[in-house]
């Protein structure tokens, strides 16, 4: 037997193998997920984004280096520190309406790292048309304060194919008549 | 050599092929053309992940090519209404509904319902659809514009309106399909808004429906039917039930959305509350 001949056979055929099978996943890549461009400009991250830079509460604030779990913010249960029943009832108890004539939206988009900690807040402080207004500073400075307490939430969001504590994305949408909260959202 | 130049020549194919990319001038084509390619582009989006950059951008694309896609302009619209970004959902879903009032104007009113709880704005939405398709009912999301006014309804806790677009509901489904066929939350709501107006015959008899339709698990429909046994004193009966509602509720059979809280959500601690109320 050439040992020779079939060392070579072989190498050529496993060579070949490996570029045609790079090939293919380069091709499968660039017509799922490459050939898509970004308008820079205009979408540079994705929706719901929080930049540091522009943000509320980032002082020793930081989030871990493990990613965003969670973008979409649904009505996760996990993430309240006993449930949505116990932040609603929390928020209700200790907000006080302080002849507050405000009427709209007020929403806190904002982190909750993997130690639980919060952070990185956008306000957005809405008119029950959705157009950008200004809310009376003490009533959103009282919701914010209360909202972001720490003891309102669990210790991230923890992922049970790795059990690994996560970053996590949230929002509150606080809708307001005459300064009283009729909704507490998502 | 001429091996060589075969190689060179595939070479140039595979290079070709990768460098062919989309014109951005449209005005050469036809509106026809301009309306398939933008649909082509727009189809070629839907496994991006939602929101993501590469998705806005090629969502935005399809409207550039064509303004009058409407299921692209609203799809850009939904990323912002997940994430909590009520002004940016609104510009978006309001040209989509400008665009198509029959398909997106019930469905923006689906959105005020649910993400933002505005009722008024949501049922003028509904009754708008009337309107638009006065020869059928429409159905956003899977239900009946009926059932959602129910819901919006039960919501400004106008419990007659409610129970009449409920009970429209089930009329209509239960004359075309049958009863088996109705969701069962429309029961569910339609004993909500009984049991809150204290007409418990009513309210127990469509808690029954839902249990029936539930193979007798749904921790809302126990939960309610303790309600009514305590305001009648019957206790111990309250107790065995609201326990057994725990058990559905830990099990997963209770009345629940994915994004936002549903219309009188119901937590383990109602349960527990209860419970304590009962045994003292």
């Amino acid at each position: 037997m050439n040992w020779k001949k079939t060392f070579k056979v072989s190498a050529i055929i496993i060579g070949s193998l490996v570029v045609i099978g790079g090939v293919f996943v380069g091709y499968i890549y660039y017509k799922y997920y490459g050939k898509f461009s970004v308008d820079e400009k205009k979408y540079s991250h994705h929706i719901g984004y929080i930049n540091p830079e522009k943000a509320l509460l980032t002082e020793n604030f930081q989030l871990c280096d493990v990613g965003i779990a969670g973008i979409h913010s649904s009505s996760q249960p996990k993430i309240y520190k006993g449930g949505k029943y116990s932040f609603r009832n929390y928020i209700q108890e200790h907000y006080t309406n302080d002849s507050y004539t405000d009427s709209g939206f007020l929403v806190f988009r904002f982190h909750i790292n993997c130690n639980g900690e919060t952070g990185n807040v956008v306000v957005s402080e809405l008119n029950q048309d959705m157009q950008p207004i200004s809310m009376n500073d003490d009533m959103v400075q009282q919701l914010l304060k209360l909202t972001v307490r720490k003891e309102n939430w669990q210790v991230g969001y923890i992922k049970s194919e790795d059990g690994n504590a996560y970053n996590h994305y949230m929002y509150i949408l606080y809708k307001i008549e005459n300064g009283e909260l009729l909704e507490i959202l998502p | 050599m001429g091996n060589y130049l075969k190689y060179y020549l595939s070479l140039f194919c595979l290079v070709l092929l990768f460098s062919c990319a989309e014109s951005d001038d449209y005005s050469k084509l036809s509106k026809i053309e301009r309306k398939k390619l933008s649909e082509k582009v727009f189809k070629e989006d839907s496994h991006l992940f939602q929101g993501s950059p590469k998705s806005m951008t090629r969502i935005a694309k399809a409207i550039e090519i064509d303004p009058n896609n409407c299921d692209a302009l609203r799809e850009l619209s939904v990323a912002y209404l997940k994430r909590g970004m009520p002004n940016k959902w609104k510009t978006q879903i309001d040209k989509a509904v400008e665009c198509d009032p029959i398909i997106w104007q019930p469905y923006r009113g689906y959105n005020y319902l649910w993400f933002y709880r505005d009722y008024k704005k949501a049922i003028s939405d509904f009754n708008a659809s009337d309107t638009l398709t006065p020869d059928f009912v429409d159905a956003p999301q899977g239900h009946s514009v009926d059932y959602w006014r129910g819901i919006a309804y039960l919501g400004l806790k106008d419990h007659e309106n409610s129970i009449a677009y409920f009970s429209k509901n089930i009329d209509a489904e239960t004359e075309e399909y049958g009863e088996d066929w109705v969701e069962p939350t429309a029961f569910l709501f339609r004993g909500i808004a009984y049991y809150e107006r204290n007409e418990f015959k009513k309210a127990i008899a469509d808690f029954d429906k839902v249990l029936l339709y539930n193979n007798n698990r749904s921790a809302d429909a126990k939960y309610y039917k303790a309600l009514i046994l305590q305001s009648e004193g019957e206790n111990k009966e309250a107790v065995a039930l609201t326990n057994n509602a725990m058990e559905d509720f830990k099990a997963g059979s209770y009345n629940n959305r994915h994004y936002v809280e549903t219309l009188r959500q119901l937590y383990l601690k109602n349960f527990t509350e209860l419970l304590r109320e009962l045994e003292n």
